[in-house]
């Protein structure tokens, strides 16, 4: 009888503690995603400004060299803009960041930084989208800086909180 | 009544307390009143038969019908 007890207080403990981490990995992946969206950037400026390359071509080569979570957005994009002609690019953006919403862990703030950049890319001329370019890597620095003390403040809370909703679970339940 | 019931009383209390510590910590004040709150209403349920047992105990004692 004991060992059913402590195996299923094991059941409900287990599930709580992982349900707490996987709460606080949001925080710390939202970092990580906005730090990697900055470098994809950083390279899609090069990739526009510098060596002129269209929009195709320019999201492949972010997706090759920026190798990461987020750089599948561009690869994705493509392939949105190309099942549907008629489509734009800003439009296409904000379907890929609303269907992977959960996947990236952005906030709508970030989304929309995100969302502006998308109305000029290939709008504008080189100078004006090169000035945008700046001023959304500024946006999404502070955005990450204000993601960090976030991360800081609620991974560690809801790691406890999910250890101990699970204790108090057993305690009722027992 | 069996002495599990105090056991549970002081365990919900305890983990109460370590949540409203933690969440207070956290800078989330009003969360951590609503937890406080949520524990005084999960013990006043566990121990609400035992209070009107009392009082029945008392009107009998007391022969006041």
């Amino acid at each position: 009888m004991i060992l059913i007890k402590l195996l299923a207080c094991g059941m409900i403990i287990i599930p709580s503690t992982i349900m707490g981490i996987m709460m606080g990995k949001k925080y710390s992946n939202r970092v990580n995603n906005i730090t990697s969206i900055i470098n994809c950037l950083l390279v899609l400026e090069t990739e526009i400004i510098h060596l002129s390359n269209p929009i195709n071509v320019a999201f492949k080569n972010v997706d090759e060299k920026g190798n990461n979570k987020i750089s599948c957005i561009f690869p994705n994009i493509v392939e949105i803009l190309n099942s549907n002609r008629e489509m734009s690019l800003f439009r296409a953006f904000k379907k890929e960041l609303i269907v992977n919403r959960t996947k990236y862990n952005f906030t709508k703030e970030d989304e929309e930084i995100i969302l502006s950049l998308a109305k000029v890319i290939g709008v504008t001329d080189k100078e004006e989208q090169k000035k945008h370019f700046n001023t959304v890597i500024q946006q999404l620095k502070i955005q990450r800086n204000q993601a960090i003390e976030e991360s800081k403040k609620n991974e560690k809370l809801y790691k406890k909180l999910g250890v101990i909703f699970g204790l108090l679970l057993i305690l009722i339940l027992v | 009544m069996s002495i599990d019931i105090i056991f549970k009383i002081a365990g919900i209390g305890l983990l109460v307390s370590v949540t409203n510590q933690i969440l207070t910590r956290a800078e989330r004040e009003e969360m951590a009143t609503m937890v406080t709150l949520v524990g005084i209403v999960m013990v006043l349920t566990i121990v609400i038969d035992l209070i009107i047992d009392l009082f029945n105990n008392v009107k009998s004692i007391f022969q006041l019908y």
